[in-house]
């Protein structure tokens, strides 16, 4: 059996070979077959060769077109996706949005995406108690005062609106007279709330019956507790732990409830990922939505593609859509522009301006019929002296 | 003016050439190329004489040709206006002498030649002042002043003039400065 | 040698074989008549007379 010191000095030797990481998990592994399957030193040398040799043969050589084999990589995938937009993923009714949808949303960074999901993780001392976690969702869950009501109507005789409360709802949710009758008094033009047994009387001042009833849509869905946008929450029992689900997306008020695991918590809405936890967590949710839509629909995509397309999107530090707008529309060169979309606007604006093309990407050489900096095209050759 | 230049260009090194001193393959080529040529800038270009500098030899896609860019010496030709130039009598003829002037030929016209009238001399294939008795011939040395040009691609056509002071036949200025 | 990439072992022994067939010297001794293959054995002996520039 290989000495444990014999296997850490043969991986530093080749530590400039691979990366920190696969050395890592080199190691580990090497840890664990040398218990197993006894190595002899000369095995675990020809173990270690075996993995540079594997690790460089996956290595692109530079020149290679990765941009045109991502976008391959994760077009052909994509017609055989379904057209079919709503799903229900994972939890019992809650809405996701999958397969091709899902994808150009993400590709296009919509700033509103369909159905904004956020999983949300407890911390790990209240990790197993259903009771928490039932608490969370009460801070969550959005609620409105026509959620806890029997019934609400317009008084026309009196000019205000009429209430009628369920207290059980209301204790359901934790919330007692008080509470939403200084919620109430927060919106605007209410004068006064009167209650009496399980009515609320509110009046707004002096309004014609057109304005009552705008005001009694106001007052319908204005919301009592929770977190704004959120839904809906759901509990769902995960391994050990349990996990909730909410219907829309918060993630920085969400972030602020005492016993949410901020480490772990995620959400399905890409911008709202790099407005609360930045950039580098936008580029890893891209990565992890489109790998997580293209499994869901048993597509099996290399994550290189997906990350290069994920770096292309957030290297600006603001994540960029990947169309006019964004990415193809920003290109430096006017050719390139001009060929995607509306091309004489691009071109009778480059005129005007006087730009200049310097022809070093690849769709400008492929226009004017030169060789493209790619591949072999990219390769200048001298003579030797 | 007779001049040497510095020349910036690229050489086209076919694959038959390789196997040899580069430099002496570079001026071969440039010599074909140059030599005996016209440039509007830099008149005739006579001969290339130096390879001062050979760049890097760059292959380019579809051709097995090398490209050297290289600096080299030229020694070239460009008559200017009012110039005062000397050459050799080449030519007599009934309205004038053609003086060799380097690579090309300039025309003295007889109304040029002297203040005197001027004959020709048929038999001898000379051009002898009336008065003076002054004798130009085939092989004389003189010295003219260019008085009009006309360069056209390939061919230039000189005027020259030699009625002005200390121009003339060498032995008909040296007369003069004698005078004083 | 330097550690060239695909791309650029192919220019190399495609712009030698190109050399070759229109008449430079060869600079191993060689049975064979095939340009391509000509070049490729350059290639091996590391004598072909051509390098890249990388900027």
């Amino acid at each position: 059996m290989a000495d444990l010191t014999y296997i850490d000095t043969q991986i530093e030797k080749n530590g400039d070979k691979l990366t920190e990481h696969i050395l890592g998990q080199l190691k580990e592994k090497l840890y664990f077959a040398n218990e197993k399957y006894n190595l002899s030193n000369d095995e675990v040398v020809s173990i270690i060769e075996e993995c540079i040799k594997a690790y460089e043969k996956s290595l692109v050589d530079p020149g290679e077109a990765v941009g045109t084999v991502a976008a391959q990589s994760l077009g052909e995938p994509g017609t055989q996706m379904t057209l079919n937009t709503f799903h229900y993923a994972g939890v019992a009714d809650i809405n996701v949005t999958l397969g091709l949808p899902r994808i150009i949303e993400i590709v296009d960074a919509r700033k509103d995406p369909n159905t904004p999901v956020m999983r949300i993780y407890l911390d790990e001392d209240i990790r197993e108690s259903r009771e928490k976690a039932e608490e969370i969702v009460k801070e969550i869950e959005g609620t409105t005062i026509e959620s806890i009501s029997k019934s609400m109507k317009i008084d026309v005789i009196n000019m205000s609106i009429v209430v009628e409360l369920d207290t059980y709802k209301m204790q359901k949710q934790g919330l007692t007279l008080d509470d939403i009758k200084e919620k109430l008094y927060k919106l605007k033009k209410v004068e006064s709330i009167e209650d009496e047994d399980n009515f609320l009387t509110l009046k707004a001042g002096d309004v014609s019956l057109m304005e009552l009833r705008k005001f009694f849509n106001r007052v319908k869905s204005h919301q009592l507790k929770g977190i704004k946008n959120v839904k809906r929450a759901l509990i769902k029992k995960e391994a050990e732990e349990y996990v909730i689900y909410t219907e829309g997306s918060n993630l920085g008020e969400a972030f602020k409830i005492p016993g949410v695991d901020i480490t772990r918590s995620i959400s399905n809405d890409i911008n709202e990922i790099q407005r609360v936890l930045g950039i580098e967590a936008a580029r890893r949710a891209i990565v992890d939505e489109i790998r997580k839509t293209l499994e869901e629909q048993g597509l099996d995509v290399d994550i290189r593609h997906i990350m290069l397309l994920a770096d292309l999107m957030t290297m600006e530090g603001e994540i960029k859509q990947i169309g006019r707008h964004g990415i193809s529309g920003e290109k430096s060169s006017i050719l390139a522009r001009a060929s995607f979309e509306v091309t004489t606007n691009h071109l009778m604006k480059a005129a005007k301006f006087g730009e200049i093309d310097s022809l070093s990407g690849v769709t400008e050489n492929v226009i004017i019929g030169q060789p493209i900096p790619m591949g072999t095209g990219n390769v200048k050759l001298i003579m030797k002296k | 003016m007779f001049k040497v230049v510095q020349i910036r260009d690229t050489a086209r090194v076919p694959p038959n050439k390789f196997g040899r001193e580069l430099n002496q393959s570079i001026a071969e080529i440039l010599q074909g190329q140059y030599e005996g040529t016209w440039d509007k800038d830099l008149g005739f270009i006579l001969a290339i004489h130096n390879i001062i500098e050979v760049g890097d030899g760059k292959i380019v896609p579809g051709d097995g040709s090398a490209y050297y860019e290289t600096v080299f010496e030229a020694l070239t030709y460009l008559p200017k206006l009012y110039e005062v130039v000397e050459g050799e009598v080449e030519e007599i003829t009934e309205f004038g002498a053609f003086v060799r002037l380097g690579p090309i030929d300039g025309l003295v016209h007889v109304s040029q030649l002297t203040n005197d009238f001027i004959n020709y001399d048929k038999k001898n294939n000379t051009l002898s002042g009336k008065e003076s008795g002054r004798v130009l011939k085939v092989g004389d040395k003189i010295r003219g002043r260019i008085v009009t040009l006309s360069l056209k691609r390939g061919s230039a056509k000189i005027g020259l003039t030699m009625r002005q002071p200390y121009l003339g036949k060498f032995e008909w200025i040296a007369e003069e400065k004698k005078e004083g | 040698m330097l550690n060239y990439t695909k791309y650029e072992k192919v220019r190399i022994i495609g712009a030698r074989a190109l050399q070759i067939s229109l008449g430079a010297p060869i600079l191993i001794e060689t049975s064979t008549l095939d340009p391509i293959r000509i070049a490729q054995e350059e290639m091996k002996k590391e004598v072909i007379p051509i390098t890249v520039i990388r900027d």
